[in-house]
């Protein structure tokens, strides 16, 4: 199972969530500041449980999906120029493997930051790929915990599939999730 | 000043996929804005930012790119199926899509059937260091485009 999405959504939260409640740690670390995750990131054989339904998948992080990183956007967020020349390059590679990867995914948990307009390209090109390739996926919108947050205005955006709200970080809704995720498996 | 590019379908009809985002590719690094009609493959889509990443380097920071094009939740089984004959024997040339390159153009924002574009103002910037003023900020202005 994938976990897809563009920059700062919250994938490696959820991740690190979903590896908690599992497997009892987390999967990688986090930051507010964009490509934290630069590099594809596995953990093999979670278990999940939800109503008596039970599988078991190995859960894969992907970088962030963006169509432009600008070095200086990490130098305005107080990295040196050299940090931030070293992440842009790593990032731009972790993009690339990001996009590989959908060759060998069987599931997508494709997260949204449910505080941003929900109809940026990157996230139409994200779904429209597992449309084309006939993959299973979940939206998650991600931050339900922030007053912004609007969960309507993804479903708006991509009425053909499922998508349940949760604050990774806070861990709310996580249920919800869980049983949309057997719900979205069981449809293929 | 902003140069548009307008690409026909029929142009970039008869290339193969590496080909058709490599022209694509090439014009928007030339500094000008694609206008394409139609929109590429969902899987063109995701080649095209593959192969942007690989071109990110110091003068191309990559691209920003939005389709736009007609809904058709609500077309009976028949239209539908027809539209999506005639999309596999001709291609995809329903709606239109813009590639930017993401020097000059900030953000394209899409609100189902209108594209704001934003772009970053070279002129105001030039402006700033001429006057000795290096920390000039970048501006936009907005540009709409109404679809249907």
């Amino acid at each position: 199972m994938g976990i897809y999405g563009p920059p700062n959504a919250g994938k490696t939260t959820l991740a690190n969530k979903i590896c908690m409640d599992w497997l009892g740690e987390k999967m990688g670390r986090v930051s507010k500041i964009p490509h934290e995750t630069r590099e594809v990131q596995v953990k093999e054989s979670i278990n999940i449980k939800s109503n008596e339904k039970e599988m078991t998948f190995n859960l894969i992080d992907t970088p962030g999906i963006a169509t432009k990183i600008d070095y200086e956007d990490f130098v305005k967020m107080n990295m040196s120029a050299r940090a931030a020349k070293q992440r842009a390059k790593e990032a731009t590679k972790g993009v690339i493997d990001a996009i590989k990867w959908l060759d060998d995914v069987d599931c997508v948990v494709v997260v949204l930051d449910s505080t941003e307009n929900p109809f940026s390209q990157v996230n139409i090109t994200i779904i429209g790929n597992l449309a084309a390739r006939d993959i299973p996926v979940l939206i998650v919108g991600n931050k339900t915990d922030l007053k912004k947050s609007n969960i309507r205005k993804i479903e708006n955006a991509f009425p053909q599939y499922d998508v349940v709200g949760v604050s990774a970080e806070k861990g709310h809704n996580m249920e919800e999730f869980y049983e949309s995720l057997f719900r979205v498996i069981k449809k293929r | 000043m902003l140069t548009l590019q307008f690409v026909p379908y029929a142009d970039i009809e008869h290339l193969g996929s590496d080909e058709r985002i490599e022209r694509l590719l090439n014009i928007v690094k030339g500094k000008r804005i694609v206008l394409m009609q139609g929109r590429l493959h969902p899987e063109e889509e995701a080649l095209l930012i593959r192969q942007t990443m690989e071109q990110v380097q110091k003068e191309f920071i990559g691209i920003e790119i939005c389709t736009i094009f007609p809904q058709e939740r609500n077309l009976q089984f028949f239209n539908k199926m027809r539209k999506e004959m005639v999309k596999f024997l001709v291609g995809n040339r329903d709606g239109i899509t813009l590639i930017g390159p993401a020097s000059v153009v900030k953000e394209i924002r899409r609100d189902p059937n209108r594209l704001n574009m934003f772009t970053i103002t070279p002129r105001i910037e030039a402006l700033g260091k001429k006057n000795g003023n290096g920390s000039a900020r970048k501006s936009t202005h907005k540009k709409s485009r109404r679809g249907r």
